[in-house]
């Protein structure tokens, strides 16, 4: 015992210098977020009086429906709040009336009950809060080994049955399944490529049995692009989150999954609504039955203009990069070779549109005029 | 006269209204994108409105051909701000079939294919809607020197593609053959605007997407139709059986009825003279070449003066222009015969799907036949 104590005292040491150079991530003082025994007496005013006595998964000091909510919530700030020095992204809104800003990903009001409470609009992630329209995911492609309640039917009700990995799980854990607060990517606040398991995964995606060791890559924006929800320019369009693309053919078969498609964004969006993706085209050479996700916009008619180079990268409307780099290679532009994708129309966690859309489909007219957004970013003839 | 100097007096009013009120009437589909597209064929629930199933369809559309053009009754149908022709009803239209009517204005120009679902004669047999005895259509033996397939596959036959009418005969899914023709901007198709040079490049500046075939669209389909509100069709004063310009209404309809439009020997509307008497009624030929004091001279729409063009037997021109004058006609390369003179395309209440109740033709029964009984003797005005 006493040979060991110099150990722990370096152990003790670096644990006090090193931080610096995990540039991770959350930044800031543990105990921000976490308590080691719930018995904190008096009880900090910052925490949750729910969890004294009561101590909550992964030590968090918050409590909500689940581990996530208790953190990423907020009845003031309905894009991020500072705790301790460090930015906590806000996903779900708690205030009375919707949000007018909001994230990349969208915000989580729209779809709960009490607050917005319409199910077209977001994803069901809160506990024994099922979809009243759909008794699965849209699109999905049949995956029968992850257990009961599996995440790729459904989110609002904890697996079981299956791995450790997964059993309890649902919700946000649905599709942010490894959860890496700590990981050793850029410094929280800042943005960063994030392209390996080490740093975490692209907004913590990964996979699981053969998407083990897979995740989505991507470059992060640091503030997850609060102000930019409206295609604004608040911190300039060049500064936003960059998503990776591979270009699929769209015909039959064509594969979904990390395997098939790569760490992309899309990827993983295939692991519940695979459909979508999958059977894009009903036979070889045909035309489209389904709208193409990760597939090239194509350098003829009217998407021309949209890849020549000059076309401004509108985040309302963001497409993919056939491969990221850091910092990105002009980011304010859209090239040739970028790709339509899921995320390109759609926000993962809810928006004040149906289907999750990022712009309201009833007011996409064609032949209406107006500006090049929404549908006609791309289809940029459609409404002349 | 005094009557007939008051209808062209109100022609000329009309016309010069159209010139200077009516903006460009352009074809080209307006309106939200949920009205026709469904990006994953997924929407729970299923908007009623949408009427559809067996999708998801291509081109991201919420239905098929028929299914988009389709309605319970009515000529036209309305998806939120977009009005759409209707070619399919449920129920049976109203169609006055006498030679005097001929069901104008009560159907759209094309007919409607509700006759061709109660009887083969009567109608186009695409897309499923009733059934047939034909293995291929009648007249087809020259296919081949049209673009269309050797041989044909009747349970293929559909609106568009290489076994339709609308879209690009060489591809042969429907979908695909009409790809982006409901987005083009058709102005070079209207008359303020009409475009030689254009019409005809593509299958959305095709004359109702029948890829290569140049007209005039009248903006409602002819859902009202006058002597000056009408579709204006292309024609070609031929002066040999034989195909010159690919850009007709008839060279369209040609394309699988060949037989019955040109060809050698016995083929085509005569053998190798060329005049009446015709072996078949002549087609892409101008009325304007028969004699100063023949009865075809005497063309007009009933109860209207000679010259009146008849929405009832539309005759087409051999040159378009924009703003050009649609009626009266002149008979110099205006006048000429059509299959659409006599047929609509889609279906009919009367066999061989005609305008008209070919058994009402009844010859020498009227010494005023255009005017009394029309039809046939809207043209054939002295028999």
């Amino acid at each position: 015992m006493v040979k060991r104590e110099p150990i722990f005292f370096v152990i003790f040491i670096g644990l006090i210098f090193l931080p610096s150079f995990v540039l991770a991530h959350v930044s800031g003082l543990c105990s921000n977020c976490h308590t080691m025994h719930a018995s904190q007496t008096p009880w900090p005013d910052e925490w949750s009086s729910g969890v004294e006595g009561n101590p909550q998964p992964y030590l968090l000091a918050t409590k909500g429906s689940s581990p996530c909510v208790g953190c990423h919530s907020s009845s003031t700030s309905s894009t991020y709040y500072e705790r301790g020095g460090c930015k906590v992204p806000v996903v779900l809104y708690t205030g009375g009336s919707e949000p007018t800003e909001y994230l990349a990903g969208g915000n989580f009001w729209w779809v709960k009950e009490g607050l917005g409470n319409d199910d077209t609009k977001g994803h069901n992630v809160f506990l024994n809060e099922g979809d009243d329209n759909l008794s699965e995911a849209p699109g999905a492609v049949g995956f029968t080994t992850c257990g009961t309640n599996s995440c790729h039917a459904n989110l609002h009700l904890p697996v079981t049955g299956a791995s450790e990995e997964l059993n309890g799980k649902y919700g946000c854990q649905g599709c942010h399944l490894n959860v890496k607060h700590h990981a050793k990517d850029h410094p929280n606040g800042e943005s960063g490529l994030v392209d390996s398991a080490d740093k975490g995964w692209y907004r913590f995606l990964s996979g699981h049995m053969s998407g083990d060791g897979h995740g989505v890559e991507g470059y992060e924006h640091g503030e997850w692009e609060a102000g930019l929800h409206d295609g604004g320019n608040h911190q300039g369009a060049s500064d936003h989150n960059e998503y990776l693309g591979f270009h699929q053919v769209g015909e039959p078969g064509s594969g979904y999954g990390f395997n098939g498609l790569g760490h992309t964004t899309t990827a993983f969006c295939t692991g519940c609504h695979g459909v979508f993706h999958q059977e894009q085209k009903k036979e070889e050479g045909g035309s489209w039955v389904r709208h193409p996700s990760d597939y090239k916009i194509q350098n003829k008619g009217e998407y021309a203009v949209v890849v020549g180079g000059s076309y401004p990268y509108d985040p309302l409307s963001p497409v993919a990069r056939p491969s990221l780099s850091d910092p990105p290679s002009d980011p304010g532009h859209v090239h040739s070779g970028d790709m339509v994708m899921c995320l390109s129309c759609h926000r993962p966690h809810g928006s004040p549109y149906p289907d999750l859309l990022r712009w309201d489909y009833t007011q996409q007219i064609a032949g209406g005029g107006g500006d090049d957004k929404g549908c006609f970013y791309c289809h940029t003839q459609k409404n002349d | 006269m005094k009557r007939g100097a008051a209808v062209v007096f109100v022609g000329i009013i009309v016309v010069a209204f159209l010139m200077v009120f009516g903006s460009p009437a352009m074809a080209k589909v307006t309106g939200v994108c949920s009205n026709c597209h469904t990006m994953h064929y997924s929407q729970t629930p299923w908007p009623g409105w949408w009427n559809s199933s067996g999708g998801p369809y291509r081109a991201l559309t919420v239905n098929d051909c028929l299914g988009c053009h389709s309605a319970d009754s009515g000529v036209t149908k309305t998806l939120g701000t977009s009005t759409v022709p209707v070619v399919f009803t449920t129920t049976e239209p109203t169609y006055t079939v006498t030679g005097l009517v001929a069901g104008v204005g009560q159907v759209l120009a094309g007919g409607n294919f509700y006759w061709a679902d109660t009887s083969d004669v009567k109608g186009h047999n695409v897309s499923g809607i009733g059934s047939t005895s034909f293995t291929e259509p009648p007249g087809y033996s020259q296919a081949t020197s049209y673009g269309r397939p050797a041989t044909w596959t009747m349970s293929k036959f559909t609106c568009a593609g290489t076994y339709g009418c609308h879209g690009k005969p060489d591809v042969e899914d429907p979908f695909a053959a009409i790809s982006g023709a409901h987005h083009t901007d058709d102005s070079c198709l209207k008359l303020t605007t009409y475009d030689d040079s254009e019409a005809g490049s593509s299958v959305g500046k095709s004359y109702r997407f029948l890829l290569g075939i140049k007209g005039i669209e009248d903006s409602d389909w002819e859902k009202t139709a006058s002597s000056s509100d009408h579709n204006v069709y292309l024609g070609e004063d031929r002066t040999s059986d034989t195909i010159s310009s690919t850009a007709t209404i008839s060279y369209l309809c040609a394309e699988c009825h060949g037989d019955f439009h040109s060809g050698a020997g016995n083929l085509g509307m005569d053998d190798d003279n060329f005049g009446s008497p015709w072996l078949r009624h002549p087609t892409d030929y101008d009325m304007g070449n028969t004699d100063s004091g023949s009865e075809y001279r005497s063309y007009g729409h009933p109860g209207a003066s000679v010259g009146t063009y008849s929405p009832i037997a539309p005759v087409g021109w051999d040159t378009l222009s924009a703003n050009m004058s649609i009626t009266p006609v002149t008979f110099s390369d205006d006048t000429i015969v059509l299959c659409v003179s006599c047929h609509r395309a889609h279906g009919t209440p009367n066999d061989d799907i005609l305008r008209w109740d070919y058994s009402l033709m009844d010859a020498g029964s009227s010494t005023d036949p255009r005017n009394e009984i029309g039809g046939c003797f809207i043209c054939h005005t002295t028999k």
